[in-house]
């Protein structure tokens, strides 16, 4: 029997899907530069549908890969460059155990990031690592990429808040994996990207929700001042939960859109700050920021603890990626990270960059952290608007290594980054992680072609066709 | 600095062990090894030397502890380099003359551990809960495989994604995996104030109430710990710290006293358990606190740290049916020597452990198979 006919057979009308219009949705993720038809969607339910499919998978040689909400900005749950079937995991999406005494909360791959922290609200507890796009990516997805988000800067990434997970591995098998029990192969499991197998369940930490939460809008005339605030607020010892930075063209690109959230139009960088955590601690920390930014008073100063008035300070930093829209028909979103003491400088030379590749480029970024993002506007339609496009993100994130810094902070590899992964790695660094995948995936089937370069040519991935946004966080 | 009085350290002999002057000496070394067929052991100063799961005599020890020092200090970024061989104790005071931390920590005999000891055997301790757990403090390693070749993974800044983890697989591996050369570690400020607080002794399913109800309540703590004297009795302990009026008022509770401040709050390792018979750690369920405190002998002593991880000295033996009542402990001394949990014949850790050449011994990990040997030696990556 052949495999759909076999897929067709183990699951009912409805949970395989082959018709071009549903592979067409399955096409890409977040990261439309890459894009390919699915052989086939499947729907699972639980962790026995999902070790079925696999196992029929691998009897086939057919490669798989898992999609959750199709949020990811780098192409990582994009079919390969062979025939591939889509483990559709949206539905598993259950919360399966809260205990609050034990601090964790057992979940389906599918629930959606905020869903989690919503549906626990009343114990006091949350999930900490939230991704922007955490009203709709989901937490396997999250697990997968290793996600980051504004606040990681004080709650670290997503693997620091996942103690055990059931991943079913290339051959069907079903693991459960903890933390603490002998090797730790649950610390690998965070940002595989969907390479060593699939997630089924996930024991994800949780910590106590803020009492307080206090934000401040800091408007300066240049993006120097606001970097030197940070350095300040970091060389305090004071942890705020978020740092983030919007440059001139991304406030001027905000304020004219929907996403409009009163930053002033004529300041060069704006700077969110926040403060989370006890009240005690909330009140004591905002003495120490106060002083700092009065040390170099920017344009505005706006401060809030009224959770309408914070919505509104984000709703720029949230909306900033949709707003690009108005500059260009398609953007690239980057997210190299450098030593944050760099910022400012590695800033400067980024901007040249664009300048010297006539690209349209404005700068959103995780301040605390070194996470830039830096956003390339195009028109894809034009070809050498789009290969200047590639061609300096290429130099931005080479920059971002020399300077000691990383090709991603949090979007992942996938199949977009593939060629920088030699800007970091070795040619023996990668062929240990190439054996290291093959120990979860000896025939190389679960998402094949994805995070790390598997052959002699980095040309890798799916085939690149369309423009788009690609990527926005 | 730093050290235990109590503490009982044990180095091996050094006729005992390879002491390597550079890292070209090593990959000599883990080369002729591995032409050899001979298996070999990472260790620092090996002061664990008798804990854990033994290790065959036949295995060649080799010493790192010449590959010592801060390489790279970049404290406006909170990052360091530190080569595996240096003290824990140097690093702590390299870091902190800049005002800065490791979140993670006290780890006792800081003056006799090297940094890759540490890392490599894992030890719980108390400030593990919230982001600092050890696994989470290491952003990027050097290390070096069984066939003397380097690779790297991670990086040098905290934010990274690239590629995959190997850093998690070095903490707690006991040196069964690779050598590490080189870590790169996040820092954290340290504190304005810290204070070490302390309940009067109680029974211990009062204690244990306590420290359930604290784990709830109590916030901005870095540590809560449930402590165990061989008496039979058992307090709560405590760590807060940041700024002045945030200790003060948390320190302020009834039937507590402060029992230490400043820097010695924030080393003030938890008592040695090095010279009980039966040393155990594990990982429970903070939930299942009453099943686990009816399970242990009276006279157990230690300390069951926020999120469950303990380590424990007993007189007796280990006590029936303690995996279904823990979920997961290992003996890191007694009559085994070894892992309790079920050992995995898996394929996935027989197989990692072949990416990196065959010559690292299997230490104290679940693809440790073979009938355990006479338990007359025991390393550690110490």
């Amino acid at each position: 029997m052949d495999f759909l006919a076999s897929l067709l057979r183990r699951f009912p009308q409805g949970r395989v899907l082959v018709d071009t219009a549903s592979k067409l949705a399955y096409e890409c993720d977040g990261f439309p530069l890459h894009r390919r038809l699915p052989l086939a969607i499947v729907v699972p339910r639980s962790t026995e549908d999902v070790r079925d499919i696999v196992k029929l998978c691998n009897e086939h040689g057919v490669a798989f890969v898992a999609r959750g909400a199709g949020t990811g900005l780098s192409g990582g749950a994009t079919p390969g460059d062979r025939p591939t079937v889509v483990l559709a995991l949206a539905g598993m999406r259950e919360l399966v155990r809260f205990d609050p005494d034990d601090r964790v909360a057992v979940v389906q791959p599918g629930l959606v990031n905020l869903d989690l922290s919503v549906a626990i609200q009343d114990s006091g507890l949350c999930f900490a690592p939230d991704p922007s796009s955490q009203k709709a990516c989901t937490l396997g997805g999250n697990v997968a990429e290793n996600s980051g988000g504004p606040h990681c800067f004080k709650y670290g990434m997503t693997t620091d808040h996942v103690v055990g997970v059931t991943l079913v591995t290339a051959d069907g098998t079903v693991r459960h994996l903890r933390e603490g029990d002998g090797a730790d192969l649950l610390g690998l499991v965070p940002g595989h990207e969907g390479t060593f197998g699939i997630l089924t369940e996930l024991e994800l930490r949780l910590v106590p929700a803020p009492q307080k939460i206090r934000t401040w809008l800091a408007a300066y005339s240049d993006m120097s001042a606001a970097c030197r605030a940070v350095s300040r607020i970091v060389g305090s010892g004071v942890v705020p939960a978020a740092l983030e930075i919007l440059d001139e063209l991304t406030i001027r690109a905000v304020e004219a859109s929907v996403y409009a959230a009163g930053y002033p139009q004529d300041a060069g960088a704006v700077l969110l700050i926040e403060l989370d955590g006890s009240h005690l601690a909330v009140d004591t920390d905002t003495a120490v920021i106060e002083s700092i930014l009065a040390e170099e008073p920017p344009l505005t100063l706006e401060a809030t603890e009224d959770a309408e008035q914070r919505t509104r300070l984000w709703k720029g930093r949230k909306g900033a990626f949709g707003a690009m829209g108005r500059l260009a028909p398609d953007l690239y979103v980057l997210d190299g990270v450098v030593p944050r003491s760099k910022l400012e400088r590695v800033l400067q030379e980024i901007c040249e960059i664009g300048r010297t590749h006539e690209v349209t480029l404005s700068n959103v970024f995780h301040a605390g952290d070194g996470n830039l993002h830096p956003n390339l506007s195009f028109d894809g339609r034009d070809p050498i608007q789009r290969a200047r496009a590639l061609e300096a993100g290429r130099e931005i994130l080479a920059l971002c290594v020399r300077e000691g810094g990383s090709i991603s902070g949090e979007h992942g590899v996938g199949s977009e980054k593939l060629e920088h992964m030699e800007f970091m790695f070795a040619s023996h660094d990668i062929e240990i992680f190439r054996a290291v995948k093959a120990c979860f995936d000896p025939k190389g089937l679960c998402n094949p072609h994805k995070a790390i370069p598997t052959g002699a040519s980095c040309k890798e991935g799916a085939s690149a066709k369309a423009p788009g946004v690609l990527g926005a966080h | 600095m730093h050290t235990d009085a109590s503490e009982r350290i044990v180095p091996l002999e050094p006729r005992d062990q390879v002491v390597v002057e550079d890292e070209l000496e090593l990959a000599e070394f883990l080369r002729d090894c591995d032409a050899r067929k001979e298996a070999c052991l990472p260790v620092g100063f090996a002061s664990r030397e008798g804990f854990g799961a033994p290790v065959d005599e036949s295995v060649r020890r080799v010493s790192l502890r010449k590959l010592a020092g801060v390489s790279r200090f970049a404290p406006d970024d909170l990052t360091c380099g530190v080569r595996v061989g240096t003290r824990w104790s140097d690093l702590l005071a390299t870091i902190e003359a800049e005002g800065l931390t490791l979140e993670s920590g006290p780890i006792h005999a800081a003056a006799h551990r090297s940094v890759g000891g540490v890392f490599a055997e894992a030890p719980p301790n108390p400030r593990g809960h919230d982001r600092g757990a050890l696994r989470s403090q290491i952003i990027g390693l050097r290390a070096m495989d069984g066939r003397g070749a380097e690779f790297r993974s991670g990086g040098r800044v905290v934010k990274n994604v690239a590629g995959y983890d190997l850093c998690k697989l070095f903490v707690g591996s006991g040196g069964a995996y690779f050598a590490a050369l080189e870590l790169e570690l996040r820092l954290v400020a340290l504190p304005r104030t810290i204070a070490c607080v302390r309940s009067k002794p109680m029974p211990r399913n009062d204690a244990s109430a306590l420290w359930i109800e604290l784990r709830r309540t109590l916030p901005d703590t870095r540590s809560i710990d449930l402590v165990l004297a061989s008496d039979g009795s058992a307090c709560v302990e405590f760590v807060v710290a940041g700024a002045p009026a945030l200790v003060t008022a948390r320190a302020k509770l009834d039937a507590f006293e402060v029992i230490a401040e400043g820097q010695a709050a924030w080393h003030r390792a938890p008592d040695s358990l090095d010279a009980a018979p039966l040393i155990m750690r594990g990982r429970m369920r903070p939930s299942r606190i009453d099943d686990f405190m009816k399970w242990m002998p009276l006279e157990a002593r230690g300390r069951v740290h926020f999120q469950g991880a303990f380590a424990l000295g007993i007189d007796g033996t280990v006590p029936p049916a303690l995996e279904a009542t823990v979920g997961f402990a290992r003996v890191l001394r007694g009559p085994r020597g070894m892992l309790l949990t079920t050992l995995v014949d898996d394929a996935i850790e027989t197989r990692l452990f072949r990416v990196f050449g065959t010559c690292f011994a299997p230490g104290r990990i679940s693809f440790d198979t073979s009938t355990p040997p006479t338990p007359t030696r025991a390393s550690n990556h110490g």
